[in-house]
């Protein structure tokens, strides 16, 4: 695990805010966790805990360390606050290729994305669920008792989604979360499709939760105030 | 948005129902939900915020104007909207309240793990509109009142202090005020040196410059030892008075035995207007009145300001200046994306991460009681919830069971008893003026002298400044005009631009009076592109307390240039009588798991 010592080497190492969109159920949360801790849980609840997850990406050139926005359930009531959206550098739209309404609900979330969302954001489109499908189904079944399971429940053909992606340019895979098929390859296209213009140093001002204001961090000097020292000293200050 | 789910409710069954997303109710919903209760939030509006929300598209404003003017907005009234229409990268807030360091919101955010959920940004520096002839008027009638009265006496040792500043003011009076001597630091040192925590300067070598700004008809507040050591429109003499009353300010309310003087004064003006001291116990020239008031933020002038509301007011800004990491100058912060409207989106979320619902586009329609006959005879036998204290009908059809039910009564159109009289508020009592008159200009230029670094040490750059025009009351005292001024690194605007918040209790008139002297005081005026006028009426609680058992109805907002720290005490007071059974100590507090979590993360 690279320190905060080596930070300073040539290679690029960065923050980056990516916010996970899609239905609710589509297994957003699951992808996450394969991603972060290589687990899967079958029956998830809805989604609970920690305001993101943070996991990094090493790649070749650059050090990606991704702060992962889960929709909390907000996607569900409209809920959603503009400030989810804000500053993010990256965006995962999942839908569930047994479930064809899902992808119309992630086509509307790129719209909103394209709207709301900062310009030179990089969309990765994903359908997930891959294990439910027939060529998977087979190849996964060792476990499998249940004949059930090896039906082929995709109801989305791949083509059709990739094609709206490639219209729209949004990277495109499908993956499993519960086999962990494609799921390190999305974070890894991502980490690579991130420009490098928008790539802040790790650390910099306004890391925030909100994110730091928008290009601030390359001007050279600071304007955001730094709570977490500030929140230290306060505790240690407490404590004698 | 509109292409939600919109499923049906994932149960029936709450603990807590909360109507709103204001400060109030989104802070609650984090409280209750961190502390493991189920809860309900809901919105009949399409955003969050309420009172507090902000606005992205030109659209969002235009509905919200036609609202206000539709009588559709409680507490808002006269919405003008007057320029261009607003692209994209605008945020337009309702409530851009700056917070000081000195918070019970940043002692509450702290403890909650949440003070870095925000980009917070410095308030650099307060600037008031004096003309020449003001700053002129020495503080004569004062110094004379003081020489021949009691001042001295009550005052004691600092009485002597002062006496001898005065003698020594005397003595130069003439020449003291061209000249910025280096006997002048003498009487400086003694005074300031407590409320400032800043170390004293080198010795000023003559004719060194003052470290005070200006900006056409606009001066900078001094808000540092180096700023009244070297201010050229002070005596020594006023000098030593100012660095009493900065004492007296911050020891208005000490426990210490050794501070009893101060309470004593305390006492006995408490009730009569801030002017009065200034020009009695601590005679100060009128145009530094002015400037202490303008960091009170309060609306109304010093010379109708109660030292009750005056103190408390000014004695938060003297203990938190010097505090703020990397810039000693600054004693406020403000939270960027939209101030108070951030805080309600953030807090929103973290109920939603903390296990509760926020549904927007949804309101109550109709709470009933659960029947009593069925309450009887329903003692549910296992597995099933028991019976929860009222029906609530919402807009959609739905329908929920729940205990508790907190909300604006705006929020609530039917009551499920008739209301009791209402318990007194537990904010503070003082008078508080019914209409606030606000304004949002967006301007086509930056004002970098606003947001200049006001030292070279200081590590951060403000990104929002204060300025304050009193606008003179026929017959009356100047009534304040509050300005505060934005930069674009607070993601509110685009590069090029810069947003103004005004308000005064005064009039439309008298903002743009005052903004139009900002306009005029840079050098290129720059061009309004857009600007929304709104009166705040403060509603008064009538119907606030527990009315019923299980039914909160949370006071009005208070509106205002700051953040209203009542906020945090009055959701916390609920959250007390929600939990109740020793619990009341974990408002805000992150549950365990939860901690563990982000421990985790940070070691990673």
């Amino acid at each position: 695990m690279a320190s905060r010592e080596e930070a300073g080497a040539p290679k690029l190492s960065s923050s980056v805010k990516l916010v996970l969109l899609g239905e609710a159920a589509v297994g957003k949360s699951s992808l996450v966790l394969r991603f972060v801790n290589d687990d899967f849980q079958e029956n998830k609840e809805p989604t609970i805990g920690a305001a993101f997850l943070t996991q990094k990406c090493n790649l070749p050139t650059r050090t990606i360390k991704f702060e992962i926005w889960d929709t909390a359930g907000q996607e569900r009531f409209a809920s959603l606050a503009p400030m989810y959206y804000r500053n993010a550098q990256t965006a995962l739209v999942v839908y569930d290729i047994t479930k064809p309404t899902s992808l119309t609900k992630a086509k509307h979330w790129v719209a909103e994305l394209q709207r709301q969302a900062s310009p030179g954001i990089v969309i990765a489109l994903v359908g997930n669920k891959l294990d439910l499908a027939s060529s998977n189904a087979i190849s996964a079944n060792a476990d499998d008792v249940d004949d059930a399971e090896n039906e082929d429940r995709r109801a989305i053909p791949t083509s059709e989604a990739k094609a709206y992606a490639e219209e729209e340019s949004l990277l495109f895979y499908e993956t499993s979360a519960k086999t962990g098929e494609n799921v390190q390859a999305v974070f890894e296209a991502i980490a690579n499709a991130i420009p490098e213009s928008t790539l802040k140093p790790r650390g910099g001002a306004g890391t925030g939760m909100g994110g730091g204001a928008r290009s601030s961090a390359n001007e050279g000097h600071s304007h955001a105030v730094n709570m977490a020292d500030a929140t230290r000293a306060a505790k240690e200050g407490c404590a004698c | 948005m509109s292409f939600t789910d919109n499923p049906p409710l994932p149960s029936t069954d709450w603990d807590i129902l909360i109507t709103g997303s204001g400060i109030k109710q989104s802070l609650l919903a984090v409280a209750l939900s961190r502390a493991g209760r189920t809860v309900l939030q809901i919105d009949h509006n399409a955003y969050y915020g309420g009172s507090s929300t902000a606005f992205y598209t030109h659209s969002d404003i235009t509905t919200w104007t036609a609202r206000v003017n539709a009588g559709h907005e409680a507490g808002f009234s006269h919405a003008e909207l007057v320029g261009g229409v607003l692209g994209r990268g605008f945020t337009l807030s309702l409530a851009p309240d700056l917070v000081y360091w000195d918070s019970a919101l940043l002692r509450m955010l702290r403890a909650a793990d949440m003070a870095e959920s925000f980009s917070w940004q410095a308030v650099g520096s307060w600037w008031v509109w004096l003309t020449d002839e003001e700053v002129a008027v020495p503080a004569a009638a004062a110094a004379a009142a003081a020489a021949g009265g009691g001042g001295g006496a009550l005052l004691m040792d600092a009485g002597v202090k002062a006496a001898k500043a005065v003698a020594a003011g005397k003595k130069r009076w003439n020449k003291g005020r061209k000249k910025t001597a280096a006997a002048e630091e003498e009487t400086v040192g003694e005074g300031e040196g407590a409320a400032v925590a800043d170390p004293p300067p080198p010795l000023q070598e003559e004719g060194a410059t003052t470290t005070l700004r200006k900006m056409g008809g606009f001066r900078e507040v001094a808000c540092t030892f180096e700023d009244v050591a070297w201010s050229k429109d002070l005596s020594d003499r006023d000098r030593g008075y100012l660095g009493e009353f900065l004492r007296f300010v911050m020891k208005h309310d000490s426990p210490d035995p050794a501070d009893q003087k101060h309470r004593d004064i305390f006492t006995e003006y408490k009730t009569k207007p801030l002017t009065t001291l200034l020009t009695t116990l601590f005679p100060l020239p009128p145009s530094a009145t002015t400037s202490l008031s303008s960091l009170s933020l309060l609306p109304t002038p010093p010379a109708t300001t109660p030292l009750s509301t005056a103190l408390p007011a000014l004695a938060r800004h003297f203990r938190s200046l010097g505090n703020i990491p990397d810039v000693r100058s600054a004693a406020a912060l403000t939270v960027a994306y939209g101030g108070s409207a951030e805080l309600c989106q953030v807090f929103s979320r973290a109920a939603a991460v903390a296990g509760g619902i926020n549904v927007l586009g949804r309101g109550v329609s109709a709470v009933r009681p659960a029947e009593k006959e069925q309450e009887q005879g329903e003692e549910e036998a296992g597995g099933k919830q028991r019976r929860r204290r009222y029906k609530v009908a919402l807009d959609n059809g739905e329908e929920i069971g729940v205990d508790w039910i907190i909300g604006s009564p705006s929020d609530l159109p039917s009551t499920p008893t008739p209301p009791s009289p209402a318990p007194q508020p537990t904010t503070t009592a003082t008078e508080q003026p019914t209409a606030l008159y606000r304004a949002a200009y967006i301007l086509t230029a930056d004002l970098p002298t606003l947001f200049q670094k006001k030292y070279a040490d200081e590590a951060i750059t403000p990104a929002a400044a204060v300025l304050m025009v009193p606008v003179a009351e026929e017959g009356g005292a100047a009534v304040p005009v509050y300005i505060l001024a934005r930069s674009w690194v607070t993601g509110e605007c685009p590069r090029g631009h810069t947003l103004l918040y005004a308000s005064t209790t005064h009039s439309y008139a008298a903002i743009s009076t005052a903004v139009s002297r900002l306009l005029q005081s840079q050098e290129v005026p720059p061009g309004v592109l857009l600007s929304l006028f709104y009166t705040q009426t403060h509603v008064s609680p009538t119907n606030t307390g527990e009315d019923a058992e299980g039914v909160v109805y949370l006071a009005p907002e208070e509106p205002g240039v700051v953040f209203d720290d009542g906020a945090v005490e009055e959701a916390r007071g609920v959250f007390g009588r929600i939990v109740g059974g020793g619990e009341e100590e974990g408002f805000m507090r992150l549950p365990e798991n939860a901690r563990r979590l982000l421990d985790e993360m940070e070691e990673a």
